[in-house]
């Protein structure tokens, strides 16, 4: 996150979109001891928000002003503070209430000469304090079909990530972490987990022409942060291929279930595996807190399997459901996300957001997509014998 | 001008607003905001108790500016709601204006 403050970085945006938090963690990052200076909030409620995000309140000088009318006072008496505390980071939350002359904001860059990180609202953006500032982000808050989504965005910056650069971040008890977009560039080159086979078979047929085109890989393995996209029918069949393929891969490493609904666990347990799903129904998932205990119930895993982002999608939209593995891979960013979708079309703004995407049907298996070139794009499926048998 | 008089002129010029978290305050420590007229250098360890120190040297600079605006040496307005003794020596100087 420091990639984003440098030097006097002047954070915006209206009220309740988290200027404080992303500045108070960015702080925290940024040196041992910082000075919080605030002209709205007092200091009991900003000690308990540093607590909020898992940060040691001890580490920071808390002066939070009464609201005079006389600023120059005002500007004057936080001068002489800082030069008392010599911080290593300021924070000044509110510069709305600071002079907005050329004359102050200058004063105040060549004044603190540690790192700062100056809040203000939404009009300071066209400010002295914005010409002078080293850095711009403005945030955000968007509320867009019941889900809540904190964006910061880079207007200005003489080192970090280029100007228009946007980013989703999220507020937690873990701190403030930034949600980068994934993309086929993180896929890793060493696989994370394979499948042990048990339950779905490929025909030696599958097996030559996989072997042909990539000697030695026989076995659909996942590699790490990448991500697959199964979407499967309605009819149980396809319903039970998937819960095969999750034994499968339970058989070799430990893995991560999330649905927002209960399902697979009783259909793995058909297929001879156990299942531990952590629920989180989809109306819940509109906020980041749900998502966030549910990972934070699966652990570190290889891999994570996430079933019932059909309602996810219906409920909030793509950008949602990319949203929801875009937060997953920011919490375990080697791990391998497969994402089953029950009942819905591999529509084209979905398959930007995998890297291999799978489409089932009770007969038959179509490799929709498949970064790393797939050689063979239908083949047939039966079941015989309590297992999945995949040939050409 | 008496020091007194100038004092209360100060008070009443830092706004209903704030005005009323410091007497809020006041009255929370159990003091009455009439007790200040009589005795202005509590004005600052009130506010110093319940408000932080950065917030008394707040308004000590607040008033250093107003006297200072009625011909008041700000040394001797920097002292004058420090201490009893601070205050004596600026209603002396007030007097001999």
């Amino acid at each position: 996150m420091r990639e984003f403050f440098q030097g006097f970085t002047l954070v915006y945006g209206p009220p309740g979109s988290g200027k404080t938090s992303l500045a108070l963690y960015a702080a925290a990052q940024m040196g041992d001891r910082i000075m919080y200076v605030g002209f709205y909030e007092t200091g009991d409620k900003l000690r308990d928000k540093i607590r909020g995000l898992g940060l040691d309140p001890s580490r920071f000088v808390v002066l939070d002003y009464l609201s005079v009318s006389d600023v120059d006072v005002l500007l004057s008496s936080v001068v002489d503070e800082y030069l008392k505390a010599a911080p290593d980071v300021v924070v000044l939350d509110g510069i709305n209430a600071l002079p907005q002359s050329r004359e102050a904001a200058s004063a105040i860059y060549r004044v603190f000469q540690t790192p700062t990180i100056a809040i203000g609202e939404e009009q300071i953006g066209g400010s002295h304090f914005a010409y002078v500032a080293d850095s711009l982000l403005e945030v955000s808050q968007i509320l867009h079909r019941g889900a809540r989504y904190r964006r910061v965005r880079v207007v200005k910056t003489r080192l970090g990530p280029s100007p228009g650069a946007e980013f989703y971040f999220t507020i937690s008890r873990r701190g403030v972490h930034i949600i980068k977009r994934w993309s086929q560039s993180r896929l890793g080159e060493r696989a994370v987990a394979a499948p042990s086979g048990r339950r779905v078979v490929f025909a030696d047929e599958v097996r030559n022409s996989l072997m042909r085109i990539a000697p030695g890989y026989t076995r659909p393995g996942v590699l790490a942060g990448s991500r697959v996209g199964a979407f499967i029918c309605e009819h149980p069949a396809c319903l039970r291929i998937s819960a095969a393929y999750l034994c499968d891969y339970l058989d070799n490493v430990k893995v991560g279930v999330v649905s927002t609904y209960r399902s697979i666990g009783a259909v793995a347990a058909q297929m001879g595996c156990g299942v531990e799903e952590v629920v989180v129904p989809a109306s819940a998932l509109g906020e980041d807190l749900p998502l966030e205990e549910a990972l934070g119930r699966v652990g570190d895993v290889p891999v994570v399997f996430l079933y019932g982002l059909e309602e996810v999608l219906h409920m909030y939209g793509v950008e949602r459901v990319a949203y929801v593995l875009d937060f997953v891979h920011s919490v375990l960013p080697e791990s391998a996300v497969v994402a089953t979708f029950r009942g819905v079309e591999p529509v084209p703004e979905l398959l930007s957001i995998f890297n291999t995407v799978w489409r089932y049907f009770p007969d038959r298996a179509v490799v929709v997509k498949s970064a790393l070139g797939w050689p063979v794009h239908e083949l047939k499926i039966r079941e015989e014998e309590g297992r999945v048998v995949f040939t050409l | 001008m008496e020091a007194d008089e100038l004092f209360r002129a100060f008070y009443y010029s830092l706004g209903l607003p704030l005005r009323s978290v410091i007497e809020y305050k006041i009255r929370r420590r159990g003091g009455s905001p009439s007790e200040v007229f009589e005795k202005p250098w509590l004005l600052l360890h009130y506010v110093g108790l319940e408000l932080g120190q950065h917030n008394a040297e707040l308004v000590g600079m607040l008033f250093v500016d107003f006297a200072r605006r009625h011909r008041v040496d700000p040394k001797v307005a920097a002292e004058a709601l420090r201490n009893p003794e601070g205050w004596r020596k600026f209603a002396e100087y007030v007097r001999d204006l």
